[in-house]
């Protein structure tokens, strides 16, 4: 088994810059943390790239050993830090906080928003994002606009109506709120329902009652652990007959 | 956690006697525990098992099981036309990244804080530290970012898991 030296000289053969020595974990024997230096290239991708670090690592993993690389930039922080003062400042009106992150091949930029953003806004936010980052030559990846209120998508609402099939609205309502979604509006989901209904997913019955087509069915699929649909819905037959 | 780092972080900036080395290691401790507690509570939520999940194996899992899960759905959803949902995962996918990165990050300098007193705090700048080039205001950061991937994960389970 290579000793820490032996780790460190290979990290610097293969191009790794360590900052300071390599750390063993406390708990651990076989476990190091390398604090890695990395660059950004002309076109903003990280040097050296995760794919070889994950190279590295692999090559460790052969001989039972465990090298986290932890990843440090000198002017990273920085571009974060001056990403997230250039939105809070441009948009105080509707920007309540920002997060932005380094992914492989550039910035993630996660924002919590003070309002539900328009489509119109939330692309003025992703250009001047982009723009400002193209000027410090780093990509943007990727833009998350983040909200507390989890509104049930339809992958969401035929799932419930999959587990407590046949359901009217009112039900699905009441199963919606319980596991802590928000429901803007009972025309809201009365769309919902229409749309799921005229996209054949769904059927509804003459008392109001709605049901899984086949396609809807086959659509969810299924799975076979123990949070398994068919055992919920099984689960939830057995509870209504008794 | 976050109110006695922020402490301990002040105190090291203030205080310029032998004391401020273990100020400054100490905030890093408490800046990890913060991380990894929202962390568990988020994985309590999520699945019971994994609440008895060790610290050190929280990146794995944030990377293995739960973004295959995020993954596995997203092709479904796409199959299905549900492009809310798609996005929903892609959010999902990234937090659960970039908590994994964090997670891995204030671990391993929370070892190097507890364990490694040879390697030095960088106490250079006037108003901040580092220890291992992590500034210590990147570790006061962390906070804010993991509540918030943690809601997005929490989110985008419940969409696949209603």
């Amino acid at each position: 088994m290579p000793d820490a030296l032996e780790i460190t000289n290979k990290l610097l053969a293969s191009g790794v810059t360590l900052v300071g020595d390599l750390v063993q974990d406390a708990g651990d024997e076989n476990k190091y943390y390398a604090f890695t230096k990395v660059i950004r290239d002309d076109a903003g991708a990280q040097r050296p790239s995760n794919h070889a670090l994950r190279k590295i690592t692999d090559s460790f993993n052969e001989v039972l050993l465990q090298v986290t690389f932890i990843l440090v930039e000198d002017d990273r922080e920085d571009i974060l830090a001056n990403v997230k003062a250039m939105l809070l400042r441009t948009f105080p009106e509707f920007v309540r906080n920002v997060f932005p992150t380094f992914g492989d091949q550039g910035v993630v930029v996660w924002v919590e928003p003070k309002k539900l953003l328009q489509p119109d806004e939330e692309a003025t936010l992703i250009s001047k994002s982009e723009e400002f980052l193209e000027f410090l030559n780093t990509p943007l990846v990727s833009f998350h606009i983040t909200t507390t209120q989890n509104i049930p998508t339809r992958t969401a609402c035929l799932n419930l109506i999959r587990l407590h099939s046949p359901l009217d609205q009112q039900r699905l309502r009441a199963e919606l709120l319980a596991r802590g979604f928000h429901i803007p509006s009972d025309d809201w989901l009365s769309n919902m329902l229409d749309k799921l209904r005229k996209a054949d997913f769904i059927l509804r019955r003459k008392n109001g009652q709605y049901t899984l087509t086949l396609f809807g069915l086959e659509a969810l699929g299924s799975a076979k652990n123990r949070r398994s649909p068919d055992i919920v819905r099984a689960l939830d037959i057995a509870r209504r007959g008794a | 956690m976050q109110i006695v780092g922020l402490y301990l972080q002040k105190e090291a900036i203030k205080n310029h006697g032998t004391d401020r080395d273990q100020f400054a290691r100490s905030a890093y401790n408490r800046y990890y525990y913060t991380v990894f507690l929202s962390a568990r509570a988020m994985l309590e939520k999520l699945d019971s098992k994994w609440s008895r999940t060790p610290h050190k194996s929280y990146p794995a899992l944030l990377n293995g099981s739960i973004a295959k899960s995020f993954r596995d759905a997203k092709s479904r959803a796409r199959r299905n036309g549900d492009h809310e949902l798609v996005s929903k995962l892609d959010g999902g996918i990234r937090a659960a990244q970039a908590l994994a990165k964090v997670m891995n990050k204030a671990y391993g300098i929370r070892v190097v804080a507890d364990y490694e007193p040879a390697e030095f705090v960088d106490f250079s700048s006037a108003d901040r530290f580092s220890l291992k080039s992590v500034e210590i205001t990147e570790a006061h950061g962390w906070e804010g970012a993991v509540e918030l991937w943690t809601r997005t994960i929490l989110q985008a389970w419940r969409q696949i898991n209603a």
